[in-house]
């Protein structure tokens, strides 16, 4: 069907090029989520009262609504806002000198943020609330009987959903477009655009999602395999 | 700070909320196609024959590799120059929803067939013993027993991918799709994008009410054909209570 494969040839290695930014940006926004969601399911563990119904608010929230509009408020709207409070609280700050990264950061970390919590929340419900007050008994502290006790056995229960969170955020990254932000697929469409050559460049970077997902996947699964050490059968 | 004008916010919402009805028709014919395309891949994981499954296999993985705006614009840009290349066919008068639909029908396949694999694996094997057991035929066994209580183990499933649809949907926007989000970005540019708080809290206020609307329906239907109650027996019982 007359494939440019010469372009396809060439243009792999460009766009390959920007897949440390594509890493970059899921690894930041993982990074920026995971004490937000342990926070958020511990509030919803424990229960804490007005916090509580803040957070399923915001479960709900992000659940609800579809992640590039996400990606629009955080991008188009947060700076705006931002400003018009610096400059009303009479602060010398520029937020549009602000890197684009950090927009994106906060933007795919709102639903990783979100998928976490509930991951976390439901993999520590898993392990017997005995095991728990146990290890208090044995005169652990609250804090030692989370890390020694609960949590490497909830890890294992966790993991399956911790792989969708990392998978989805590497695709979300793929929206990083409408932030302005150039990785894979954006440097895809750049090159599409000045060659005329879409359908090449897109199937570039079908390629090079495959091969980094599938490795990924791969990856995470020899952990999942790691974390299951604990589990009770 | 700069004032949130509510008249240009209801002007929006009610100028956006009638499309509602092209995001829920790609949802629909996605889902459609999308089912039509799992339970053929559903076929060929169980048909036994190694290279058929194999291929089921690949299928599942990459969708589950390729991110829905990428495969969206392979097949926005990829599909018109093969009709084209290959048939002769032209797709220049044919509407971008077609675009949209045939992307998530493929995606829509991989997950629906993921679905339908664990919602057979939810019957125990038992049962199909059973069925040939009472002199049942392999199709009987299949479309009395196994189906039915399959169907109910899907129910959770089924509201999960119909959100993720209409999430996931909302980005054909990208290739020009006036649906939802579509218009509500149109909407916004048209003004010069000076009312961004305005279109964005007015679309939250569309998707998330369907959210939540539909995982209501969900958590409902599920619960009153609950694959426990349904073994147990008591399915009738409770519903004779609840009248």
């Amino acid at each position: 069907m007359g494939l440019d494969y010469e372009f396809m040839w060439k243009a792999f290695p460009d766009i390959l090029s920007y897949l440390p930014v594509t890493l970059k940006l899921t690894a930041g926004a993982l990074i920026l989520s995971v004490p937000f969601a342990l926070l958020f399911a511990m509030i919803q563990i424990r229960k804490v009262p007005l916090l509580r119904k803040i957070v399923s608010i915001y479960l709900s929230l992000i659940r609800g609504t579809p992640i590039i509009l996400q990606i629009f408020v955080i991008y188009n709207l947060m700076p705006y806002l931002l400003q018009k409070y610096a400059d009303a609280r009479g602060m010398n700050l520029n937020i549009y000198d602000l890197n684009g990264m950090w927009y994106a950061y906060i933007a795919l970390s709102l639903s990783a943020t979100a998928f976490l919590t509930e991951a976390f929340r439901a993999s520590i419900e898993t392990v017997d609330k005995g095991q728990f007050e146990a290890a208090c008994m044995v005169g652990m502290s609250r804090g030692q009987a989370y890390r020694r006790i609960i949590f490497p056995q909830a890890a294992g229960v966790a993991m399956p959903v911790i792989t969708n969170v990392v998978v989805d955020t590497i695709k979300a990254t793929s929206l990083a477009f409408a932030m302005a932000v150039t990785e894979v697929t954006g440097r895809a469409k750049i090159l599409g655009g000045e060659n005329l050559r879409y359908f090449e460049a897109y199937l570039d970077i079908f390629l090079v999602y495959v091969i980094v997902i599938g490795i990924t996947e791969i990856l995470l699964k020899k952990l999942e395999k790691y974390c299951v050490r604990y589990r009770v059968a | 700070m700069r004032t949130f004008h509510w008249d240009i916010f209801l002007k929006f919402y009610i100028e956006i909320l009638p499309y509602l009805s092209v995001t829920f028709s790609y949802v629909f014919f996605s889902l459609l196609f999308g089912f039509g395309i799992g339970i053929g891949i559903t076929v060929m994981k169980f048909s036994g024959k190694r290279i058929l499954s194999a291929l089921a296999s690949i299928y599942i993985s990459v969708m589950r590799c390729v991110p829905s705006v990428v495969l969206l614009f392979l097949i926005y840009y990829g599909l018109p120059m093969m009709m084209k290349g290959e048939f002769g066919i032209s797709m220049d008068h044919i509407g971008t929803i077609v675009y949209v639909i045939i992307t998530f029908s493929l995606f829509l396949g991989a997950s629906t067939s993921e679905i339908m694999r664990a919602g057979y694996l939810a019957v125990g094997k038992g049962q199909r013993e059973a069925g040939y057991m009472v002199g049942l035929s392999g199709w009987q066994t299949f479309y009395r027993i196994i189906f039915p209580q399959a169907v109910r183990a899907c129910i959770p499933n089924i509201g999960n991918i119909i959100i993720y649809m209409i999430k996931e949907g909302a980005l054909a926007y990208t290739i020009g799709l006036q649906d939802v989000l579509g218009r509500g970005y149109q909407l916004n540019s048209l003004k010069g994008n000076a009312y961004s708080a305005e279109t964005y809290v007015a679309l939250a206020l569309i998707y998330w009410p369907c959210t939540i609307i539909l995982e209501k329906v969900f958590a409902y239907i599920e619960k009153k054909v609950s694959l426990a109650d349904m073994i147990a027996g008591q399915k009738t019982e409770v519903s004779m209570e609840e009248i």
